[in-house]
């Protein structure tokens, strides 16, 4: 019998999140093997299929989260390869800041094994509720911290800068579970090049189960260095000036607006012959 | 399945229960014990936990690895372009 595998996300709020065919592939799955934020949420999957291996044993401060990914990897593929319908659950979504599906899909088909994905409820969806933010609005602009850090990246202070994992910022090692104050401090500057340092800045997280709340600290840029953060705080950097009118574009749109509108004014032509 | 995860369940499910009196009311009706409805109701998310003696611990959640190999795709996209030319 062949296997197959199917990454599936459990979406943010325990009980609220999860769709119900992500629900169907885990009760029907022959092993579950899952990444949750929180223990309730593990209890409540390890219920609901009779083989659920918990991916968490991986972990440990100071090893490199490259190798505990591909240890995971390696983990869910060998039941796949052994003919097992295998169940990959995540929570939030499967694909958003979480490689290890990413990864397990892409070598699954390598090899020729079916592998899907199915979508969840996102911190990224969750925080565009809590926080009343539109992206469409302005733009939303969206970095891994550290990714952030590391490259010269663009940004646009009259978007919405996101900058996800912000607990880890500047972890070269990537064996760390949070990063110092002097590491959080770069981070600052690097930020002060852009925005003011009185500049209102959100520390965001979304519920994880239903007597939890959501976390919206506003604070000033530079109190980031001394605040309290976890693995799953998300920074969010609100505009600091106005969106600026592209004129050479919107002067081009308007020749173009004016040479339309002569052809649709114009006097009607017929052909005499 | 567990009486805790069932109500944690419920409420976050049904949303007839987002008013306090409505969840006081379901709470009457379940098997918890009474330390298991004062931390549900109180919204304590640790007293909670104490209560269920088989809690999984989570260590760490997922994380994205924020150098995942994307030069070589760049690199590719590279490649493909100057054999098209």
């Amino acid at each position: 019998m062949s296997g197959s595998l199917v990454c599936v996300g459990t979406g943010m709020t325990l009980g609220a999140h999860i769709s119900p065919i992500a629900r169907s592939h885990i009760e029907q799955a022959d092993i579950v093997f899952s990444l949750m934020a929180n223990g309730f949420a593990q209890k409540w999957l390890e219920e609901i299929n009779t083989d659920v291996r918990c991916l968490q044993r991986f972990y440990q401060e100071g090893k490199n989260r490259n190798i505990t990914y591909n240890e995971m990897v390696e983990a869910i593929l060998s039941q796949v390869r052994d003919g097992k319908k295998v169940v990959a659950a995540f929570y939030g979504h499967p694909g958003v800041f979480a490689c290890v599906s990413h990864r397990a899909i892409k070598k699954a088909k390598l090899e020729e094994l079916p592998a899907t994905m199915e979508p969840g409820i996102s911190a990224e969806d969750c925080l565009y509720a809590d926080l009343a933010i539109d992206p469409g609005k302005t733009g939303c602009i969206h970095y891994e911290t550290s990714q952030f850090m590391f490259y010269k990246r663009n940004i646009d202070t009259a978007a919405h800068l996101i900058l996800w994992q912000v607990a880890l910022a500047g972890d070269k090692s990537l064996g760390k579970f949070s990063t110092g104050k002097a590491y959080r401090q770069v981070l600052v500057d690097l930020l002060l090049e852009h925005y003011p340092a009185d500049h209102q800045v959100i520390l965001y997280q979304a519920k994880g189960i239903a007597i939890d709340a959501m976390r919206e600290d506003k604070i000033s840029l530079t109190d980031l260095v001394d605040a309290e953060l976890f693995m799953h705080t998300t920074l969010v950097i609100p505009p600091c000036r106005k969106m600026q009118p592209n004129e050479a574009i919107l002067a081009k749109l308007a020749a173009i607006d004016k040479k339309e509108d002569r052809i649709k004014n114009g006097p009607e032509l017929t052909l005499v012959l | 399945m567990n009486k805790v995860i069932e109500v944690l369940i419920q409420m976050a499910s049904d949303s007839s229960l987002s008013n306090d009196r409505a969840l006081t009311s379901m709470l009457v009706t379940t098997d918890l014990t009474e330390s298991q409805v004062f931390a549900i109701s109180s919204k304590n998310i640790e007293r909670l936990a104490e209560t269920i003696y088989d809690l999984p611990m989570i260590k760490c959640v997922p994380l994205m690895v924020p150098e995942d190999g994307n030069e070589m795709e760049i690199f590719t996209c590279i490649k493909t372009f100057a054999t098209n030319v």
